[in-house]
């Protein structure tokens, strides 16, 4: 008779069990749900053959812990990732999409300047570029592996750093007249943003073996600033502050070129500009990068985050 | 992707360390690895279906352990289970973690923390 009692808990046990993993996130429950009931039915066999029914009864509490701090942990870590893989994509491709758009908009609002010689290859070029970008920042794995640690943490960060000083400079430079501080302003910029690609190479290659990561972190750190210094800069320069028309025909560029039309021509040097950082940018920084990578020298780094995810004091970091 | 370094693995959590402890000498499937742990802890440490597989997880993921495809045998052998082997790199990190540990222990020895041992 109590043999009876005890299989009919047990079977009820299991089939509460059963209903409560439906808590964890699919893919954690896809990979261990039966795992995880032939674990909890061998140890609530095991418990009872023990320690009877009380023995039981501690089992349930304990899994009933158990169950909430890991189904919180397994959400927790789900919600974080897709938050960083959005706000990641989010971010590119935004500035993707919004750059392509103003380079539509600025030549459809101007049909003159398709007339200009070489106008077009001037067009297709960034948008070329800024497609590539779109398609990478698609195709980055965001499977919480160590390809997302490395993009997400020091070169994303730094990248956004760089982007925000660029576009500042471009605003200064535009609205501010610094007279012959103009060259040293620029250059000093450049010189924070490649020594700040070579940190985001320098700290992700920290601790790896695998040398090629300071390369893609720099790169990638390159792409994120000269997404935010392209589209900010389209923005200002082909609508809100273009350069006046008699300061254009001053230009050695514009004498140069042997375009008529100044305004035209100020597009085309707006999309050539652009075009320009695009290219450039990710090339310079896998150079810093993958230079700054090689100093590392294998030293490990402060994994601050352990395997339960949780957060961690690293003793040996310190 | 390269594996990460034992370094970067410390400090392993209490849970993992006796996951990998619990592998060093032979596979285990889930439950017998929940088992290993809490007599090799006496049972301070009893792991929950949740903890043990979320860790078990993550530990895939690092290339700690990894799942094996030999069946031991077949007549105590369950065909439903999954079993889990220990990686070479489990074994740099839970070794990286014994050599931290024991040299924690032994500054905490030097300070007449712990009980001196008997002769």
């Amino acid at each position: 008779m109590r043999g009876h009692i005890v299989k009919c808990l047990l079977s009820s046990m299991t089939a509460v069990y059963r209903v409560m993993l439906l808590a964890y996130p699919s893919e954690f429950r896809r990979r261990f749900y039966n795992d995880m009931i032939q674990v909890f039915i061998d140890d609530a066999r095991e418990t009872t053959d023990a320690r009877g029914l009380r023995g039981l009864l501690g089992m349930t509490v304990r899994v009933g812990i158990d169950f909430i701090a890991s189904t919180m942990r397994e959400r927790i870590a789900v919600m974080k990732r897709a938050t960083q893989q959005s706000m990641v994509k989010w971010l590119m491709l935004s500035g993707v999409l919004v750059s392509c758009g103003m380079i539509f908009a600025s030549i459809a609002l101007y049909r003159p300047y398709l007339a200009m010689d070489q106008s077009m290859v001037q067009a297709i070029e960034p948008v070329a570029v800024l497609v590539l970008y779109g398609i990478i920042a698609t195709w980055i794995p965001m499977d919480g592996g160590r390809w997302q640690r490395t993009l997400l943490s020091a070169p994303l960060n730094l990248g956004i750093v760089t982007g925000m000083l660029g576009m500042a400079h471009i605003f200064s430079g535009n609205f501010v007249d610094f007279g012959r501080w103009n060259g040293t302003m620029t250059l000093s910029v450049m010189a924070i943003s490649f020594m700040l690609w070579g940190v985001a190479g320098y700290s992700s290659a920290r601790g790896q073996s695998f040398p090629i990561t300071g390369v893609i972190a720099g790169a990638w750190s390159g792409m994120v600033c000269s997404v935010i210094v392209v589209t900010s800069g389209l923005a200002l320069e082909l609508f809100i502050h273009p350069p006046a028309e008699n300061y254009v025909v001053t230009w050695a560029e514009f004498k140069r070129s042997g375009w008529s039309d100044v305004h035209a021509f100020r597009i085309a040097n707006t999309l050539e500009s652009g075009f320009e950082q695009l290219f450039l940018s990710p090339i310079i920084g896998a150079v810093f990068g993958g230079v700054a990578g090689l100093f590392t020298r294998q030293r490990p780094y402060d994994q601050s985050t352990n395997l339960e995810g949780r957060r961690v004091a690293n003793p040996s970091s310190r | 992707m390269t594996k990460p370094s034992p370094q970067e693995m410390q400090p392993l959590t209490p849970a993992v360390f006796y996951i990998l402890l619990a592998l060093v000498d032979k596979e285990r499937h889930g439950y017998g690895i929940m088992r290993e742990v809490s007599l090799e802890t006496a049972g301070q440490l009893k792991l929950g279906p949740g903890t043990l597989y979320g860790c078990l997880n993550r530990m895939l993921t690092a290339g700690l352990v990894e799942e094996s495809g030999e069946r031991p045998d077949p007549i105590i052998d369950d065909q439903r289970r999954r079993y889990y082997r220990i990686t070479r790199s489990g074994r740099r990190a839970i070794r990286a973690e014994a050599v931290r540990l024991s040299s924690a222990a032994a500054a905490a020895q030097r300070k007449r923390l712990l009980p001196e041992a008997r002769a």
